[in-house]
């Protein structure tokens, strides 16, 4: 009986030995995953940084390699275009850009499209490849709207736009444009545009209050401007819109320098970025154009955006 | 004990073959679960390690890119010596706030002039030969991928990785040639040397199988080739066959500058670690056996001692000692049994006391019926020799009665043996006849027909004397007063067979079937008070169903007993 039970327990041990012991090694692939560029406009705004960790965080959740290389400052064509062009010369699937300038694009576009490395931009139209980010003429239309709840029919308004070579600036002021003619009774008198910066802001909205003495309202259509404006509008009653959910803009929207924001989440661009990269990769017929969600930013609700906690 | 040694043995046998195979299964498993886990955070590190490396890669190509398209530069590089020593300071910080920078060049090839990011001599003319060899150079770099190479312009002629840049002017003409160098041996230390604290390991920078930054020993040809043929495997970690040692190897594709981060760990401690893990597993898996083993023993041996001291007490009592008592107590099976053995043992004892004691008894009664014999022996010896006395006075008559009566006697109260031969039974009946003959005034005639061969075989005593008395007594009637008596043996059908036939009166189908069931009882006092009831008695139990008395009788004329016996001339072998 005991030597039975001590045979059949042999028996069985030897056999869950063999079993375990064929049981063939595995052994560890590289992860076929796909390896994509991303060259995205200057690091120098909480935009940028914040489109960047949307797409690092999906990237890092599909499985996504991600190689993300940023020229100096926005204005920095060439740079971009150098950077651009050596990425194109790496193993990638993919080139996620948001061009600088869209005059200067046409080279690396074909070189692209030479080697097979999909295309997708971020924030800047380009007829022919797919694009991720906000409706820029929406946000302009959006702007135009709560200008109209701000101020009084008749007022004098202006729109302010960032670099003239950018998509998204010039999307946002044509929006704003048809906005006030189509859906508003105020009066649009001045339309211009500069570089992305401070400082310019600044200087170009003082020139335009002294030309304009009775401009009730400023829409600006990049964060860091409309700091520049708030500015130089502290002393006057003059109703400042602007875009996107950067902290700065969102602390100087609750203090009352600036009355609305127009919304435009970079985090969230960063991440539907990836994810239609990786639906282009899979060969799936992507939209010509997809869109994040816009909303009006006011006192009363700037809390909710601001995603950090003030010191 | 020897099947209990016997079992033990090959429980343990097997057991320990068992253990074997389970520490050997084991230390596999664990052996290549360890390895996996091994290999995997080896893999990890190579990831971090090249992630790391990558990252200073990038960091210089955008400084490198950064200078290249500073508007100063170009402007600078262009002007006189003092604006080109301006360019210099320029230099000097870019490379200040690159991590890893080495030295930043910037060549003015159509002048041979070099500015770089040094603390002295910050402009220099190059000699022609050189400023063409550095463009070269310069001119093999492309993309994100630094260009492994000789740093010709240093005086150490140091190893570098270097990133080139075109500084265009405003036409977009090519004024000078930047280059940003990152050292070698300052990338080895700073990010491969600390994989491991173990000398003997490797992390290396694979490009494109041409240039390696090793540890301290140089790899030759052969062993650049085995990494070279490591790194193209699609696996990313895997075993690596380096001279006479074997590593493990873990590599990781750097996305940025698209080289393999490599690293290798000798795989002989690991191979160490596991031969512990086996003999570690063989020896805790003994020492449980054997302690587990010995508690079973001394378990078991607590358990069949009251088994084995049974089996003494048994085997005691087997061999005679009705004494013998097993000691052992308890509540269980064994206990109950020993119980039960002890009150068996008691109980035969008892008995055979009570055999023995039975035994004395007779013995006794034997001794005391010896003595009670004397008497008649007295009696015989006194009519002896009142028979002489008859003879010698000139009574022979009566002196031969005395003989018969003497002898009759004598027969009677001897009691050596049941049995005795029909001869010696014919005489006794003889003696008797004549006594009969002479009380009875020879109211009858007797005749003897016995065949000579018969006469040797035996017989229990006194069959015939008691049926010849029946004759005697029931057989002469008022009618027929003399009657003959017939006694005869023969042997009939291998039996021996008796017979004493009267032509009396003959018996009664009633009295014939009493007689057959043996109801009848001597009812006058005769010779030996033995009846026919007797007689038949007698024959059932000394021969059973072999020996038989049958009355025959027609009623009137005859009567004939018979009795059928078995033929002995063994006077022991019916002896009760």
């Amino acid at each position: 009986m005991l030597k039975k039970a001590a045979l059949v327990c042999f028996a069985l041990l030897l056999l869950l030995a063999g079993t375990l012991v064929l049981k063939e090694k595995e052994e560890k692939q590289i992860p076929g995953e796909y390896t994509v560029g991303v060259v995205l406009k200057a690091m120098d705004s909480e935009h940028w940084l914040s489109v960047r960790s949307g797409m690092r965080e999906e990237a890092k959740a599909k499985g996504v390699r991600l190689i993300v290389v940023t020229p100096e400052n926005e204005a920095a064509y060439g740079e971009q275009n150098k950077i651009i062009e050596d990425l194109l010369g790496n193993n990638i699937d993919a080139l996620v850009v948001s061009p600088v300038n869209l005059h200067h694009t046409a080279g690396w576009i074909s070189l692209a499209k030479e080697r097979g490395i999909r295309l997708l931009t971020v924030d800047e139209k380009i007829n022919g490849i797919p694009c991720v980010g906000a409706n820029n003429y929406n946000i302009g239309r959006l702007a135009a709207r709560e200008m109209a709840r701000l101020l009084p029919p008749g007022s004098q308004v202006s729109v302010m736009g960032g670099s003239a070579n950018q998509e998204a600036h010039i999307r946002r002021m044509e929006g704003f444009r048809d906005g006030i003619r189509e859906e508003t009774e105020l009066e649009l008198v001045a339309s211009l545009a500069d570089e992305t910066k401070y400082r310019q802001a600044t200087i170009q909205s003082e020139n335009l209050l002294r030309l304009y003495p009775e401009l009730k309202g400023m829409f600006v259509t990049s964060a860091i401007m409309t700091l520049g404006v708030a500015d130089a509008t502290r002393s006057r009653d003059i109703k400042l819109i602007g875009v996107d959910t950067q902290t700065d803009a969102l602390r100087a929207l609750k203090n009352g320098s600036i009355d609305a924001m127009i919304s435009q989440n970079g985090r969230e661009i960063g991440m539907m970025a990836i994810d239609i990269v990786l639906e282009m990769l899979q060969g799936r017929e992507v939209p010509g154009s997809a869109f994040i969600e816009n909303e009006v930013i006011r006192n009363d609700n700037a809390d909710e955006y601001l995603q950090q906690e003030e010191f | 004990m020897g099947i209990r040694l016997k079992t033990f043995g090959a429980v343990m046998l097997v057991n320990i073959l068992a253990v074997v195979l389970l520490a050997m299964f084991l230390q596999y498993r664990a052996a290549s679960f360890f390895e996996e886990q091994y290999m995997a955070s080896l893999y990890e590190r190579a990831k971090v390690g090249g992630q790391n490396v990558d990252g200073v890669f990038q960091e210089v190509y955008r400084a490198a890119l950064d200078v290249a398209y500073d508007e100063r530069v170009a402007a600078l590089a262009a002007g006189n010596r003092q604006e080109q020593m301006e360019l210099a300071e320029i230099l000097r910080e870019y490379k200040r706030n690159t991590h890893m920078a080495d030295m930043v060049y910037c060549l003015l090839p159509e002048q041979g002039i070099l500015i770089k990011s040094a603390e002295h001599n910050g402009v220099q003319q190059l000699p022609q030969d050189v400023g063409r060899k550095w463009l070269e150079i310069l001119h093999r770099q492309h993309g994100m991928h630094p260009l492994a190479v000789v740093d010709i312009l240093s005086t150490s002629h140091k190893n570098v990785y270097l990133y080139s840049a075109e500084i265009k002017g405003k036409e977009g003409e090519t004024v000078a040639w930047l280059a940003f160098t990152v050292s070698e041996r300052e990338l080895y230390y700073s990010y491969f040397d600390s994989v491991d604290n173990s000398s003997q390991s490797f992390a290396l920078l694979f490009d494109d199988g041409k240039s390696v930054s090793s540890g301290p020993q140089k790899l030759d040809e052969a062993e650049k080739e085995q990494l070279a043929s490591f790194c193209s495997l699609g696996a990313c970690t895997g075993r690596v066959e380096m001279g006479d040692a074997s590593y493990f190897g873990a590599k990781a594709q750097m996305a940025f500058s698209g080289d393999t981060y490599c690293v290798l760990i000798p795989e002989e401690p690991f191979e160490r670690q596991t031969q512990d893990l086996w003999v570690m597993g063989l020896l805790g898996g003994l020492i449980v056996l054997l302690t587990t083993s010995l508690g079973g023993y001394v378990l078991s041996s607590r358990l069949s001692s009251p088994v084995e001291e049974l089996a003494l007490a048994m085997q005691a009592a087997g061999k005679g000692d009705l004494a013998a008592r097993s000691s052992v107590k308890g509540n269980d099976e064994i206990g109950y049994l020993a119980m039960t053995f002890n009150g068996m043992l008691e109980k035969i004892s008892l008995l055979v006391e009570e055999i023995a004691n039975e035994k004395a008894l007779k013995k006794e009664a034997e001794l005391k019926a010896l003595q009670y014999q004397i008497r008649p022996h007295f009696i015989y010896n006194m009519l002896n020799s009142i028979r002489l006395a008859a003879i010698m006075q000139g009574a022979g008559n009566l002196g031969s009665l005395l003989l018969d009566f003497a002898e009759l006697l004598r027969a009677s109260i001897n009691r050596d043996g049941a049995f005795v031969t029909v001869e010696e039974e014919i005489d006794i009946l003889k003696h008797y006849i004549s006594l009969q003959k002479f009380r009875m005034m020879d109211a009858f005639s007797i005749d003897f027909e016995i065949d000579k061969e018969t006469l040797r075989c035996i017989m229990p005593r006194l069959i015939l004397q008691p049926l010849v008395e029946n004759s005697i007594i029931h057989g002469p009637s008022q009618a027929h007063s003399a009657c003959t008596i017939w006694v005869r043996a023969f042997f009939d059908e291998g039996q021996l067979i008796l017979e004493v036939e009267d032509d009396g009166q003959g018996m009664s189908p009633e009295k014939l079937t009493e007689i057959g069931r043996g109801q009848v009882e001597n009812s006058h006092g005769g010779l030996s008070g033995v009846g026919v009831k007797n007689v038949k008695e007698r024959l059932e139990l000394y021969y059973g169903a072999t020996g038989r008395l049958e009355y025959f009788s027609d009623g009137a004329s005859y009567t004939l007993a018979r009795v059928s016996l078995p033929v002995s001339r063994d006077a022991q072998a019916y002896e009760l």
